[in-house]
């Protein structure tokens, strides 16, 4: 068996050649630092593939490289597969001749060979491979050209053994970097390419002074009119309509002729809490396909390197901009990759604000008050739900950057990738994902907590109750008052909130239970646009579900925990009520 | 009735199990259901592994 471990540069291509070896489906992604662990895979019998994180040289410490570093200096790691941008060679040769300190054999895969082609230049492999004393093999990752040949050098250990160019004494950057320049001389030439790349181009217009945040504000806005208006509501609409027009119903009539207690348990019970929930897959689909497409096309690197200079005046490098992206999808591998961060105090402060993010469990709430609420203006209030949490991230990460956090700063370099139209199949994939994982929770927490809210809410003391005489409105008055003064106290919301830290789409179901029936006519009852506006506020802002707090407690311990929970309590409060009483002046001035 | 009794109980049994192991999993740390595979979160990257 054959240990071949897949290193390169962040984002030149290394899970996407990954995949192609082994037949995975790992995530990937046209922005630096989506690998943070080593995964490992196989193909054929005899050879194990190691994908281990980008890094740029050996020689800093941050925690990707030291896990590539660690695992570099195992005995048991037999060829390293150092994966190199072809198109961008003077910069990521340098991390391959540091690979020499290993005495590893290196296979030197030159991906992106299409992108340098177009670039016009042009490679001379044998000569490479001679000069640099490592076995050189061109490939295209995402064309899928070249990876047989791949295959087979590893299979057969149809590599060089030796070092590369052991005989060459390089000391310091200085003389690697000239050495480098050397080299390609001898065996690269470029022709007639375009002198501006594609990328060039576009990035003048995305990346210009005066343009750049326009466009990201444009961008994201036309993300969420997709979603929400033109493609993703229609069909949430139009599931919610099966849902309760014709599903609802048609159980009903089969179970028409057993007790009443159990055509609740199964109708309000676990319909209206798995069905109220359910609706939103569509809507959940459709923005994470416009993500995936932002992030697979290059823009969403070119979005953090905009949110550099803002970030940096809260006290954040622009780097900490991706775990917060990535917080869009799921605050738990949010949190993780922090990791990816150099400095210990980014790493606590992007933590703690990761869960300010509006992320795929809060989506069914907002989708579900601002469809009730505001009507024609759903994209609107989403897409401000969004930027005030941004926002207030960057507030927080400044008051904590000037009180609790000492200043450590550190500077932010991130490599802008090519831009290229995403691939379908990956673009399914990343967003099957999510749907698979909306869909899991359906059928786990999401069903089990509205059984549970169920009987809760139909028992007492004395047994079969009446709702308002049940455990939870027992629960729920009782801290109720806590939510009054925020214009959405009563005891069923507040109940819902409590069951959101369970999971975020449970403050859905618990509503759908607790309320019975179709949610859509009966919340205008118990709420009205402002205090809904504050209910979604508070969501978002309020403490993270269960998973989040314990990734921030297995990161960065207990104490991190608690304040994460207490400030994050705290902070929904107060701009919950900012929200309501400020909009109640104004209201009651117009 | 003795039979939607026997069903109300099974899914009382059947959901307060699967809280408990949702929340249990939650608690060490794991996540219940995100999607991002390979992007750091450990016990999704051994699921990946089995």
């Amino acid at each position: 068996m054959i240990t071949a471990a897949l290193l390169g540069n962040p984002n030149v291509g290394k899970t996407t050649l990954f995949n192609a070896l082994t037949g995975a489906n790992q995530y990937v992604g046209n922005w630096a630092g989506v690998t943070i662990e080593k995964k490992e895979g196989f193909f054929g019998k005899n050879v194990k593939i190691v994908d281990l994180p980008g890094i740029y040289a050996m020689d800093t410490y941050s925690n990707e490289e030291k896990i590539s570093k660690e695992f570099l200096q195992r005995d048991d790691v037999d060829v390293v597969i150092n994966i190199v941008d072809a198109s961008n060679l003077s910069r990521n040769l340098y991390l391959t001749f540091q690979l020499r300190q290993f005495n590893k054999p290196v296979v030197l895969v030159l991906n992106m060979m299409d992108v340098a082609k177009a670039k016009g230049i042009e490679i001379d492999c044998d000569k490479l491979s001679k000069r640099l004393g490592v076995t050189v093999i061109p490939i295209s990752a995402t064309k899928k050209t070249g990876i047989n040949k791949l295959k087979e050098v590893l299979e057969n250990s149809n590599f060089f053994t030796s070092l590369i160019d052991n005989d060459c004494q390089l000391d310091n950057e200085a003389d690697i970097y000239r050495h480098i320049e050397e080299i390609l001389k001898e065996c690269t030439r470029t022709t007639g390419g375009d002198t501006i790349t594609p990328t060039e181009r576009i990035d003048k217009l995305v990346l210009n002074k005066y343009l750049a945040y326009p466009f990201f504000i444009l961008v994201m806005y036309l993300i969420f009119q997709f979603t929400f208006s033109w493609v993703g509501q229609p069909l949430s609409d139009m599931l919610d309509m099966l849902v309760n027009d014709y599903l609802v119903p048609w159980v009903g009539s089969l179970l028409s002729d057993s007790n009443e207690w159990f055509q609740s348990l199964i109708i309000d019970g676990i319909m209206g809490g798995v069905g109220s929930v359910i609706v939103f897959l569509p809507v959940i689909l459709t923005l994470f396909l416009g993500i995936s497409f932002l992030e697979d096309s290059g823009y969403m690197a070119r979005a953090a390197f905009l949110m550099d200079k803002i970030m940096r005046r809260m006290g954040l490098s622009g780097k900490a901009f991706i775990p917060m992206m990535v917080g869009f999808g799921c605050s738990v591998p949010g949190i993780m990759s922090t990791r990816t961060l150099e400095s210990e105090k980014d790493r606590r402060l992007t933590a703690l604000l990761v869960p300010l993010m509006s992320c795929n469990a809060k989506l069914p709430v907002y989708v579900l008050l601002a469809s009730v609420f505001f009507p024609g203006n759903q994209t609107l209030i989403i897409f401000s739900l969004y930027l005030l949490g941004i926002a207030m991230a960057f507030i927080v990460g400044w008051i904590f950057d000037k009180t609790i956090f000492k200043k450590d700063e550190e500077p932010f370099i991130i490599e802008l990738p090519e831009y290229k139209m995403p691939e379908m199949r990956d673009l399914l994939i990343h967003t099957w994902r999510k749907g698979e994982s909306f869909l899991k929770k359906m059928g786990t927490v999401i069903f089990a907590a509205s059984v549970i809210i169920w009987f809760l809410s139909s028992f007492n003391f004395s047994g079969f109750a009446d709702i308002n005489d049940s455990f939870l409105s027992y629960l729920g008055k009782a801290i109720n008052p806590i939510f009054i003064p925020l214009g959405f106290g009563t005891w069923q919301n507040s109940v819902s909130l409590l069951t959101g830290i369970v999971a975020k789409e449970v403050v859905v179901g618990s509503m759908g239970v607790l309320y019975g029936g179709d949610l859509k006519s009966i919340l205008p009852g118990f709420f009205n646009p402002l205090s809904a506006y504050a209910f979604l506020v508070f969501v978002l802002l309020y403490t993270p579900c269960i998973s989040t707090v314990a990734a921030v407690k297995k990161e960065y311990g207990g104490k991190m925990m608690a304040l994460s929970i207490v400030y994050q309590i705290l902070l929904a409060w107060v701009v919950a009520f900012i929200v309501y009483s400020l909009g109640n002046l104004i209201l009651g001035i117009i | 009735m003795f039979i939607e009794i026997a069903i109300a109980a099974a899914l009382a049994v059947a959901a307060v199990y699967i809280l408990y192991k949702n929340i249990k999993k939650s608690a060490s740390g794991k996540c219940s259901g995100c999607s991002y595979k390979s992007e750091g979160c450990s016990c999704c990257a051994e699921e990946s592994k089995k």
